[in-house]
């Protein structure tokens, strides 16, 4: 079995979404209802925990699910997985990445700022789930398209 | 146990604190400046390895000594790397991150800018170097916080595994 590591280069947890979607804890191919998306232990915008690699269970074949959102020096993050893999004398195939290439929408960023405030998160969460909306297609495709085995490798 | 020192560029800071861990610089006394520039990584990282983790060589109990270099990020660094061990189930008692940042000082600052950012090593080196022996007695009392931490580490260890 597979460890899977969705990695986005935002602060929006893009590779959160996309890394629930492969493992079902949110529906592929249809929109998330309010409920499922706030619910999910990495929308909590408001904390800071940048770097953290979250896990999201297993999927259908046992892969498990793992997601990285994280902005700027993708190099020298991606030096340091490589290196970690290295020193710790593991197979590079154990690890797969999947890259998530496209960046939050101006929505998603605008929903993150106001979410920050106690005051303004009810409208920065109706910004983000219309962010979300309008990226999730992409996302699910690219889900899609991991699980067929049809992704690219990094 | 896998020991990283980690600080911006992983050319000064971490890798004093790992030579001092080493044995390569002395724990006693500060040293002058010829001893830092025989050290084979001091003032040599480039921007284009930030990230990687360097092995430096095994302490005297056979621990590995690393240094890295996180940027302005050593938070995220530290996640990352305990994210990947989480997914790899190491147990974290197998490493430990050592931040040796907050030693760092403005007259290393200023020389590791000069030396490694702009690449004028001949005027960089040496006000590094100066701020390196500064900030020496503090990184050495860093190294033995380190040592001492892994020596308790090491026995409740060996307690656990005698019961």
């Amino acid at each position: 079995m597979k460890k899977i590591l969705y990695v986005s280069g935002s602060k929006f947890p893009l590779a959160g979404l996309a890394g629930a979607i492969h493992s079902g804890s949110l529906p592929a191919g249809k929109e998330p209802a309010v409920s499922a998306l706030w619910s999910l232990p990495f929308m909590k915008l408001n904390k800071n925990n940048e770097g953290e690699i979250i896990s999201l269970g297993e999927d259908e074949q046992g892969n498990k699910i793992f997601a990285l959102s994280i902005k700027g020096d993708r190099a020298l993050i991606n030096r340091l997985i490589d290196s970690f893999i290295s020193i710790y004398q593991r197979a590079p195939e154990e690890l797969y990445m999947v890259d998530i290439k496209f960046r939050e929408n101006y929505l998603l960023r605008a929903g993150q700022i106001l979410c920050r405030s106690v005051i303004l998160t009810p409208l920065g969460r109706t910004i983000v789930l219309a962010g979300v909306k309008k990226i999730f297609d992409s996302l699910n495709q690219l889900v899609h398209e991991q699980k067929q085995g049809k992704g690219k490798l990094p | 146990m896998k020991i990283i020192y980690h600080c911006y560029g992983g050319a000064h800071s971490s890798v004093t604190a790992a030579s001092i861990h080493l044995g390569m610089l002395p724990a006693d006394r500060v040293p002058g400046l010829k001893a830092f520039w025989e050290i084979p990584f001091y003032d040599r990282q480039e921007k284009d390895e930030h990230g990687h983790i360097f092995f430096m060589g095994l302490d005297e109990a056979g621990n590995e000594i690393y240094f890295s270099a996180c940027r302005g990020r050593p938070l995220v660094f530290q996640n990352i790397f305990k994210g990947l061990a989480g997914i790899f189930e190491i147990p974290a008692e197998e490493y430990l991150l050592v931040d040796v940042m907050k030693n760092v000082n403005w007259t290393m600052k200023l020389g590791g800018y000069l030396s490694r950012r702009c690449g004028f090593i001949r005027v960089g080196r040496p006000i590094v170097t100066l701020g390196t022996q500064a900030a020496y007695l503090q990184v050495i009392n860093l190294v033995r916080q380190v040592k001492k931490a892994i020596r308790c580490c090491g026995e409740e260890n060996s307690i656990r595994q005698r019961q």
